[in-house]
């Protein structure tokens, strides 16, 4: 390239936007956005991609590599949820589920709500210790809750977790839920109490019904980390009739060794997939707001 | 607000009513235990021993393996936690289209309940016979990787090492990149004015701005290695070896007396609890230094 030529270059724009677009850093840090972004995508829909269809075939097209030989196999689904009595782990888990979220609602909020805008001694210390409950680690926690539950004939019993389930997720509920609560407007509440209703009153039929967007994201988080709690469950509720949906697979799991029956623990662990995956996909925006909001404030 | 004291009680005394029975007494609890030599849940005789369960502890060479093991996975995973954290945190902000769906997809495996994860990964990804690695990489040619046995006793440690940082990353990736949509896009534009690059932003802007969420994300990192549980018990699934061993599974095998367990089917109760209360020093010494060190850097405010 030669002086003139150079300087032709320099001087035409439209010339020296193409050179711009071809060697744009920004380009490049596209593609190479893409393309990690891509492998991510790639290994995450055939890992799980392979383990569906894999829950559709028999052990002997998995064991001998050909899936889908023959058909689809849903036998393998219908074994697991009625042969491994994975329908009945299913609704306990649903249960343990349900119970303490339904129950925690209705604790956490109003405590929330006083600990938002209450002018009371303490308040600040009873905020802090919901957040050093969070670093308390479970371990530390577990064996004089076993103790006391024993004590009460609670192991193994639904209310026995559901206690559990409900403790533990307090802390977190509480601190992200206060934070909600500071959000709203006063005035609503103000207006209320002059008009002559109770302080309890007022919550439930005014800020209760407001804090609802709140309420619906708590929800949803704590039924994502109860739903995968494997922890509290696999101490509590171990017993053959009580067992929860992931302790339920765990077992397909563990004796793999022995069974060699791959068809049933790929179904099985779509079954106890599937929930969250379908909840994501509908919530993924609310549940990463659920994660998000609470830890950024602190 | 001031409200009635009546109402205070009533909306107040429930919860605190849970954190005493599940967080406060157990925790003094399990301190006031871990002196004691305790065999039995109910109507156990208790022998007061000092510091004995505490001494074992520190002698017991399968102590030292999971607390050594629960160290390389804060030391080495939190590197790769923290590294590809940020790179993906780096490209989501690079202007691409489609970040949402991205970010989403990054955070999925957080989600995966912990036994579909360790089925995938040691049913279908580490398997020696049909599994993903050892097809993708002698299809291209790499027949020393092929030849790895992910889940063998040498590898199974760095095998779940792995999946544990694929399952968590997207937690922290999330919660960093919502302190940084907190930034006013102000900054960034004026220094994309004079003449700042896209990674001189990153360095000079993003990151000390982000100093309190960065010191969040290495606490609650700390946290969460410390009481690892399900992945390194579930991985002893495919290969029963103590490879995978932490702390936390060996407390448990303590506590209840695991017959192939670390007390051979005996129950400690005095010294599991022991094993709790190190855990808790541990995170607390971390949690006050990490601090300590993020002080030593200028806050910087916007």
């Amino acid at each position: 390239m030669n002086e003139n030529s150079l300087h032709a270059v320099i001087q035409s724009p439209a010339k020296l936007q193409f050179l711009k677009g071809r060697f744009n850093s920004d380009n490049i840090v596209h593609t190479i956005s893409y393309v990690i972004f891509g492998i991510w995508f790639l290994f995450l829909v055939g890992g799980l991609g392979w383990v569906l269809i894999a829950s559709l075939s028999t052990t002997r097209e998995i064991f001998s590599d050909t899936l889908m030989n023959t058909g689809l196999h849903f036998e393998n689904y219908t074994k697991v949820l009625f042969g491994k009595n994975l329908i009945r782990y299913f609704f306990n888990s649903i249960m343990y589920v349900f119970l303490p979220i339904l129950l925690l609602i209705f604790l956490a909020s109003p405590a929330s709500y006083v600990l938002s805008r209450g002018v009371f001694r303490g308040r600040n210390f009873i905020l802090m210790l919901f957040v050093a409950a969070m670093a308390i680690p479970a371990v530390m926690l577990m064996i004089p809750i076993f103790i006391n539950l024993s004590k009460v004939n609670l192991v193994n019993t639904t209310s026995g977790l559901v206690i559990i389930y409900i403790g533990i997720s307090i802390p977190f509920s509480v601190f992200f839920l206060t934070g909600f609560f500071r959000s709203l407007p006063v005035t609503l509440e103000e207006a209320a109490l002059i008009d002559g209703a109770g302080e309890v009153q007022t919550f439930w039929k005014i800020m209760f019904p407001l804090a609802q967007p709140g309420i619906i994201t708590i929800c949803i988080f704590n039924f994502v980390s109860l739903w995968n709690d494997y922890f509290w469950a696999l101490i509590f509720v171990n017993t053959e009739n009580r067992k929860t949906l992931m302790l339920g697979v765990e077992n397909i799991l563990r004796t793999m060794r022995y069974t060699g029956n791959w068809a049933s623990l790929f179904a099985a662990t779509m079954v106890l997939f599937l929930p969250t995956f379908i909840l994501y996909l509908f919530l993924s925006e609310k549940i990463i707001a659920g994660v998000t909001a609470g830890s950024i404030k602190g | 607000m001031k409200y009635r004291r009546t109402t205070l009680i009533i909306f107040l005394a429930p919860v605190l009513l849970f954190y005493f029975v599940i967080f406060l007494a157990p925790t003094v609890n399990t301190f006031l235990l871990s002196f004691f030599h305790a065999t039995k849940f109910v109507d156990g005789n208790n022998t007061f021993v000092g510091l004995r369960n505490y001494l074992e502890l520190f002698k017991s060479p399968l102590f030292k393996k999971s607390v050594s093991n629960v160290f390389l996975l804060w030391i080495i995973g939190g590197f790769f936690t923290f590294f590809f954290s940020f790179m993906f945190i780096f490209l989501l902000r690079s202007g691409i289209k489609g970040k949402s769906f991205f970010r989403s997809i990054i955070y999925l495996p957080n989600l995966i309940p912990v036994v579909a994860a360790t089925t995938m990964w040691t049913q279908y990804i580490y398997h020696p016979k049909h599994g993903f690695f050892i097809k993708f990489f002698s299809t291209i040619g790499l027949d020393s990787l092929a030849a790895i046995q992910w889940t063998g006793t040498t590898m199974i440690f760095w095998s779940m090492m792995i999946a544990i940082t694929w399952g968590s990353i997207g937690w922290f990736v999330i919660i960093l990149y919502a302190g940084i949509d907190r930034i006013p896009n102000e900054l960034f534009e004026s220094a994309t004015l004079d003449g700042a690059g896209k990674f001189r932003q990153f360095t000079s802007i993003t990151m000390p701005l982000l100093r309190d969420v960065i010191r969040i994300c290495i606490t609650m990192f700390t946290i969460i290695t410390l009481n690892h549980f399900a992945y390194p018990k579930l991985f002893t699934s495919v290969n029963v070896v103590r490879e995978t061993y932490v702390p936390a599974v060996y407390m448990y095998e303590l506590a209840f007396g695991m017959s192939n367990g670390a007390s051979g089917g005996k129950i400690l109760l005095g010294k599991g609890s022991a094993v709790g209360v190190l855990i808790l020093i541990i995170i607390i010494t971390f949690s006050v230094l990490i601090n300590k060190i993020f002080d030593k850097f200028d806050k910087v405010e916007y």
